[in-house]
């Protein structure tokens, strides 16, 4: 108690920190993508299951703290049809931990005009620069969910169904968590809990054996964890344009071909919604706003959300999110 | 039955596992970004000592296990009970065999230690750190043995076997520290 007013890190992290967010106003600076600021209210909220918003209830009204400057940030885009990359603090009930703090700040960028493999180009050239700013290097590997998930486990994670994963799992002698069951008849639950095993054979099996200096992109999510990427036929089955990078073991980044069709993106709020209605969460008021501009039309883009903590962990070789944070959430 | 969700972990926090009351040590959140979370949990099994490992998916809840520590005072032991007092409320508590543990090798009358209480029954018992003892049976040591390191049995007014220096002789007391069984000093 008596040490808590304290921020819980020196004055070498906060300079190492201003060091990396001048680094990357830099990089943007000299590719021409504008940096905006925009809120971190919003009277909607995400309807991804499994992330929670903080709720403010004022005067019969509710607001919700942004999980992502996503919406506001495509908003942006479809109304002035040009890069546009900001800094912003995000907020995530529930999630905390070693790697996670409630509140934290995510580098999020839109190229119009990329596609998938140009901006995976540019989060390594970003990640690049700053690695070398702190005496680091990665080697780069680019693989597919598919491939990268059955090398580790010899299944197809597009087609297995959640009994081979269980089994899997249980062959392969990994923890299997209190509550990880096996598909339902319902089409919405079997869905639910096919993702949970892939998400778990992820974290627990296949994430862990990324090389530590190894800056890992994976592209080609299924087509179940698209969330707001579109979707795209590969070897005959529909995938998510989506991708995702590690550093060593570390997440740190999630980006996207965005999704563009209005109707398209309509269902998948719903159907979120349905998810949570079926296993007992809130529904989550739709964002009928960012809608208004799919409506209005969002030009052709890729966009990225970069977890800069997480980087500035890596870079510096923290072990937990705590100390790269003046202020992490026990000491607010 | 009360429960607990998985957000509600905490260091420190007592749940039933497998029938059994354990305390979690550590909680860690594995979660994607935009993926299904799931707790790591390390904990102490209160009834075995063990420590074990479990995994929930964060949608999980647990038994709250009905779990507190008392300060107590030991009675007397009448062979198959040990016998406590609570000196704040004058409340007694039987512990048994099982309970007490290693516990009954230190503990002789009055001394202050900690019960843990699991659904209101003794589920253990920690004495003190330091507990004073009279030898009751030794070797006698030979006058002038100075050898350093070398140790002899001796046998404690409570039952217990320590191993002791060579000059300790019976009727000694002496300071043993009961986190290690081992000898510490004549009293």
């Amino acid at each position: 108690m008596t040490d808590r007013w304290r921020s819980g890190v020196d004055l070498t992290v906060l300079r190492q920190r201003a060091s990396m967010v001048s680094a990357i106003r830099g990089f943007f600076e000299e590719r021409a993508v504008l940096e905006v600021e925009t809120p971190i209210m919003s009277r909607s909220a995400v309807t991804d299951l499994h992330l929670d918003s903080f709720a403010l209830d004022v005067r019969n009204e509710t607001f919700y703290l942004n999980t992502s400057p996503e919406y506001h940030l495509k908003r942006l885009v479809a109304e002035h049809g040009c890069a546009v990359y900001q800094l912003a603090h995000c907020f995530r009930e529930g999630e905390a931990g070693p790697q996670h703090n409630p509140e934290f700040s995510m580098l999020e960028w839109y190229r119009p005009g990329f596609g998938s493999a140009e901006l995976i180009d540019e989060v390594i050239a970003l990640l690049g620069r700053l690695a070398t700013m702190f005496n680091e290097r990665f080697e780069v590997r680019i693989m597919s969910y598919a491939d990268v998930f059955t090398a580790s486990t010899g299944l197809d994670p597009h087609r297995c169904t959640a009994p081979e994963l269980a089994a899997f799992a249980e062959r392969a002698g990994l923890d299997i968590p209190v509550g990880l069951g096996l598909a339902s008849a319902d089409e919405l639950l079997a869905e639910i809990e096919r993702d949970a095993w892939l998400d778990w054979i992820m974290s627990c099996h296949v994430v862990p054996g990324f090389a530590c200096d190894q800056l890992t992109v994976i592209t080609d999510y299924p087509s179940s964890q698209a969330a707001l990427a579109r979707t795209k036929q590969v070897d005959g089955r529909l995938v998510a344009d989506r991708f995702e990078c590690y550093l060593g073991t570390t997440e740190v980044a999630n980006g996207y071909h965005e999704l563009t069709d209005a109707e398209e993106q309509t269902s998948r709020f719903e159907r979120d919604n349905q998810k949570r209605e079926t296993t007992g969460r809130p529904v989550m008021p739709v964002d009928e706003l960012l809608l208004g501009a799919l409506q209005h039309g969002l030009p052709d883009c890729a966009g990225v959300a970069v977890g800069v903590d997480r980087v500035l962990m890596r870079l510096i070789g923290a072990d937990r999110v705590s100390d790269v944070l003046a202020f992490s959430w026990d000491r607010i | 039955m009360a429960t607990y969700s998985t957000n509600e972990f905490k260091n420190g926090l007592k749940i039933i596992l497998d029938g059994d009351p354990c305390s979690i040590t550590e909680n860690i959140l594995v979660k994607p970004g935009k993926g299904q979370a799931f707790n790591r949990v390390k904990m102490k099994n209160l009834k075995t000592g063990r420590t074990l490992e479990k995994t929930f998916k964060t949608t999980e809840s647990v038994e709250a296990a009905d779990v507190e520590d008392r300060d107590v005072e030991f009675l007397y032991g009448d062979g198959e009970f040990w016998h406590f007092m609570e000196p704040s409320t004058f409340e007694q508590h039987a512990a048994d065999e099982v309970a007490v543990g290693d516990t009954a090798k230190w503990i002789k009358g009055q001394e202050a230690c900690i019960m843990t209480l699991w659904n209101g029954q003794p589920l253990s018992i920690q004495p003190p750190n330091f507990v004073e003892l009279s030898v009751t049976h030794t070797e006698p040591g030979l006058k002038g043995d100075t050898a350093q390191g070398a140790t002899k049995p001796a046998t404690l007014e409570t039952g217990a076997e320590v191993k002791v220096p060579l000059f300790v002789d019976e009727g000694d007391t002496l300071k043993i520290d009961t986190r290690t069984g081992e000898y510490v000093s004549r009293a």
